[in-house]
Parts: structure tokens; C-alpha cells; sequence
């Protein structure tokens, strides 16, 4: 589905996903203070501002929210969070958003491919693994980067700072944590289908009032 | 008084690139006489990115949990990023029964009861041994130092049972103890240094880095004094780029490296030797060589 395609779902007042309802519900007592913009530290380089994130999702625009680069900007610092007269943790809030936009499959961002890169590696290995976390994002960014890191590698490697080689849990400890993130993603996929299923009534119904 | 004895989750970081972190926090906490029992088998805690799963995160630390529950030990982790994601779950599973189930379905073989509390090494030091007990351990008082303590984000947000997130005190107060002069550089000292946008936004995370190791700089800091790996990441591994070529380094080390020196540990045990930015001045300016020629055992003194 094409970008303007989803806002008008949207518009025509389609079904949010679970996971954005969930996101909806978490910002209605939101009184646009803007406190959050406020004390965030990167909002100066954010395209929205919390609070406009905020006031965005509020109003159902989903598909600008998901494509902004502010979500991704969040340094996850919870400034925001800790001040909100409202009690809403903004910073959790955008968390969940970074997490829709790649169940959604919204183009990659520079964070995602972070995320996407840190979560693969905990999965197969139960733990982290500095060098192939840079090799994979790189690899999937400015490739050239990598060479420029050189330098630095070096240093780190002979201050005994990075390994060679990942540190795996023993096999049963990593089999555990591989069942963590299927059961995660098989319940999260069974949500998904339960919503789609309730969709087409909905959607037709919307229609009827155009 | 029973010896203190917490459940160690030392997280990802702590086995690479903040080794010295590890081995500074052992030693201090052997010197301090608290019994320190690595989780089995520990997994990542999900760091930043798990955060956008809530279940995800809650089940990656649940499993590490469980194992403490079991034991009836309290969790000890010093990675701030480790601390926040442990701390909020546990809380959470205390309070959510809810989630209780969830989680345990998901967690296989292992089962959690929402008991266990975690705390960070600060916490343990400040309110579990007391700052009188670290007082009388001290054999070499930093007096030569100024520090200018950095708190970062998460020891004290979102969760903020142990220290206020304005304000917060138990780093000051701990070098006070130890004998050193505490700048004051509020609000820098729980201002974010960008390390979570170190790779996707590399000049945001550097601009965030070099504004604060300025605002020490200015306010007379000889060292900075760290609690989390990836502030370390920034605000050591990361300041030459952050500050460039014209502007004089500042040290920035754990703040258990400077307390193990305070309670008379020799600087090879330390780590100091793994530093981007060199330590070797600020060693020199303790004369940490030369007390430990004349004393070799602090003990005996």
C-alpha cells in the first residue's frame, strides 16, 4: 500500500492496528503543554516535536507520525517522560511508534536498521556482539564507513575493548531467548490477523457514509 | 550485620568495551566486604531497541530475573541501560499480574513472581553500605581532584525511587566522602550524551557529547566521573571526535575506578589502562605510584 494510500484509510476512518490503538489510548489525556518539546534535548534537530508527535496521534495522522524522523531521534533520555504533568511517558510512546513503523514495513531509517541489527544479534546469540552490530549497519548504510572506523577498531581492540568473537550462552540459554522473540512475534502476528479480521466491516460501513 | 550479597547481572558491555567497569566495580565491592554472585547464563537485556516491544523487553529481563528470584538475592547491575530495562520490569511484574502470566508463558521453564529488586552499584553503595562505611575504608582521599559527577539518564529516569531526576546527589556525595572537590555543572550532570544515537545520528549524539564535557570543562572539572557504558562510549571512547583537535582533553572515568584508588586498590586492577582519553595525569597529579611503593598493603597503614 502507497503512503498516501494508508492516510486515507486512515481518513476514511479505518481500523487503527492494535499496537497504534494502544498508542492513541496512551496520549488522550495529552493537553499539548509542551512540556516534552520543552526538555527534550533533540528536538531542535527533530522534523516534529514531541508535543507535535503527540497532537499528531491525537488526531489519527498515523502515517505522518510513522514517517517522521522525529521518533527516531528520540535519544530515549526520558526527560520528557519524568516532567509530564499528564504522566505519559512520551519516551515509551515513541518507542512503540519506532516499533509500529517496522512491523508496517515503513522505508529504513538509520535507527531501524540500528534496531532491526541489535535485535537480530541478541536473538542468535543471547547476548551482544559489538563488531558484527557496526558491520551490519554499516553494510547496510555507507559501507565506506567502515574504513574510517579503522583507526578507532585498533584502539578498541588493543585496549582489549572489543572481541573477535561473539559471546554465546551455552546452547539451552540461547535456545530460551530464540523462544522469547518467536512467542513475542507469534502473538503480536496472531493480534495483527484478529484485527484484520474485524477490518472489512468496519471499512465498508465507513463507506457507506461517504 | 549479614554480608551484603546481591545477585550480579553485568550485561552485555561489561564483558567488552567496559571490562574496566567490571573489574574496578569487583574489586571496590570486595573492599567493601559485599558478596557478588553472577547470574547464570545471563541474556541481554534488550538495551534501547527492545523498548519497542514492551512484552519483548519485560520477557528479555524476566528471564535474567527469575534466576535471582529463585536464589532470594536482590539484582546488582551497573550499566545504566541494563538497570532501567531490569528495574522497570521487575517493577512492573510486581505490580502487573497481568503481565505476570504473559510473561510467563512466554519465558520457558522459568517462572517469575515479581519479587526481586534491582539496584544500581550507587544505590547498594549509598543506602545498603552506608556513604560512614566507605568513609572508613578510605586510605587515599582524592583531595587533588576535581570532580564533576555525570549522572547520565537512566539512573534516575523514568524511575526515580532512589534519586530525584532533577537533582540528584549520591554521586556528589559519595566523592565527598571519598575526599575530592564536587563541581557543580547542573543541569549537565543528568543531561543526555547522546550515546543511543551514537551510530543513526552521529552528529546529533557528538554535538550532545561535546556541550557537555564544555559546560565541565568551564566549570573547573580536572575528571569526570562515569556510571554507564555507553556514556562512557561517548564521553570517553568518542571525545576526540566530539571535542576535535584544539580543545584539551578531559578524563572521564568510572566513577568505581576513582573510588578504588580512594579505598587504596592499586591502578592495574583498575583499568585504567584501557582509557581513550589518558588517565596518566590525573594519576600523577594523586601520586597514586608513589603511596602505593611506600604502602604497598593499605591494610597495614
Amino acid at each position: 500500500m502507497t503512503n498516501e494510500a494508508r492516510e486515507e484509510v486512515v481518513r476514511l476512518g479505518g481500523p487503527p492496528s492494535p499496537a497504534m490503538a494502544e498508542v492513541v489510548e496512551a496520549v488522550a489525556s495529552c493537553i499539548q503543554c509542551g512540556t516534552c518539546s520543552g526538555t527534550c534535548p533533540t528536538a531542535p534537530a527533530m522534523d516534529y516535536t514531541p508535543r507535535q508527535v503527540m497532537h499528531m496521534v491525537q488526531q489519527g495522522m498515523k502515517d505522518a507520525v510513522l514517517r517522521s524522523k522525529a521518533i527516531w531521534l528520540c535519544a530515549t533520555c526520558f526527560s520528557c517522560t519524568v516532567r509530564c504533568p499528564r504522566s505519559i511517558s512520551v519516551a515509551d510512546v515513541l518507542a512503540r511508534l519506532r516499533g509500529i513503523a517496522i512491523e508496517e514495513g515503513y522505508a529504513e531509517t538509520n535507527g531501524m536498521t540500528f534496531n532491526k541489527a541489535f535485535l537480530n544479534i541478541i536473538r542468535r546469540y543471547g547476548r551482544m556482539f559489538e563488531p558484527e552490530l557496526l558491520l551490519r549497519y554499516h553494510a547496510r548504510k555507507q559501507t565506506w564507513r567502515l574504513l574510517g572506523m579503522g583507526p578507532l577498531g585498533l584502539t578498541l581492540l588493543r585496549k582489549g575493548k572489543i572481541g573477535l568473537l561473539p559471546e554465546r550462552l551455552p546452547p539451552a540459554g540461547n535456545q530460551e531467548v530464540q523462544r522469547i522473540f518467536e512467542r513475542v512475534q507469534e502473538r503480536r502476528k496472531a493480534e495483527r490477523l484478529k484485527a484484520a479480521e474485524g477490518a472489512p466491516a468496519k471499512k465498508e460501513g465507513g463507506n457507506g457514509h461517504g | 550485620m549479614a554480608k551484603l550479597r546481591y545477585a550480579y547481572y553485568p550485561g552485555c558491555s561489561l564483558t567488552t568495551s567496559a571490562k574496566e567497569y567490571d573489574q574496578s566495580l569487583r574489586a571496590v565491592f570486595e573492599r567493601l566486604d559485599v558478596e557478588l554472585i553472577e547470574i547464570e547464563d545471563w541474556n541481554c537485556c534488550g538495551a534501547t531497541p527492545a523498548g519497542q516491544d514492551e512484552l519483548l523487553a519485560h520477557s528479555l529481563a524476566a528471564r535474567n530475573l527469575a534466576w535471582a528470584e529463585a536464589r532470594g538475592l536482590d539484582v546488582l547491575t551497573p550499566c545504566s541501560e541494563c538497570y532501567k530495562n531490569l528495574a522497570r520490569a521487575a517493577e512492573a511484574l510486581h505490580e502487573d499480574a497481568h503481565l505476570r502470566r504473559e510473561v510467563n508463558a512466554i519465558l520457558e521453564g522459568r517462572t517469575v513472581r515479581g519479587v526481586v529488586r534491582v539496584k544500581h552499584p550507587l544505590e547498594a553503595i549509598v543506602r545498603d553500605v552506608g556513604l560512614e562505611r566507605v568513609k572508613s575504608l578510605t586510605t587515599f582521599p582524592l583531595t587533588p581532584l576535581r570532580v564533576a559527577p555525570y549522572y547520565g539518564c537512566l539512573i534516575t529516569r523514568p524511575r526515580h525511587d532512589f534519586e530525584r531526576p532533577d537533582d540528584p546527589k549520591a554521586l556528589d556525595d559519595l566523592f565527598t566522602v571519598l575526599g575530592a572537590r564536587v563541581m557543580d555543572y547542573y543541569p549537565y550532570k543528568t543531561r543526555c550524551c547522546g550515546g543511543a544515537l551514537l551510530l543513526s545520528n552521529q552528529a546529533v549524539a557528538l554535538d550532545m557529547t561535546r556541550q557537555l564535557l564544555m559546560k565541565a570543562k568551564e566549570r573547573g572539572a580536572n575528571v569526570l566521573a562515569l556510571a554507564c557504558p555507553m556514556c562512557d562510549m561517548m564521553l570517553d571512547v568518542y571525545q576526540p571526535q566530539a571535542l576535535g583537535d584544539d580543545v584539551i582533553p578531559l578524563p572521564a572515568v568510572y566513577f568505581t575506578q576513582l573510588m578504588g584508588l580512594a579505598l587504596g586498590i592499586e591502578p592495574r586492577r583498575l583499568g585504567f589502562q584501557a582509557r581513550v582519553v589518558s588517565a596518566d595525569k590525573l594519576l600523577a597529579r594523586l601520586r597514586v605510584e608513589e603511596k602505593h611503593a611506600k604502602e604497598p598493603t593499605p591494610e597495614t597503614a
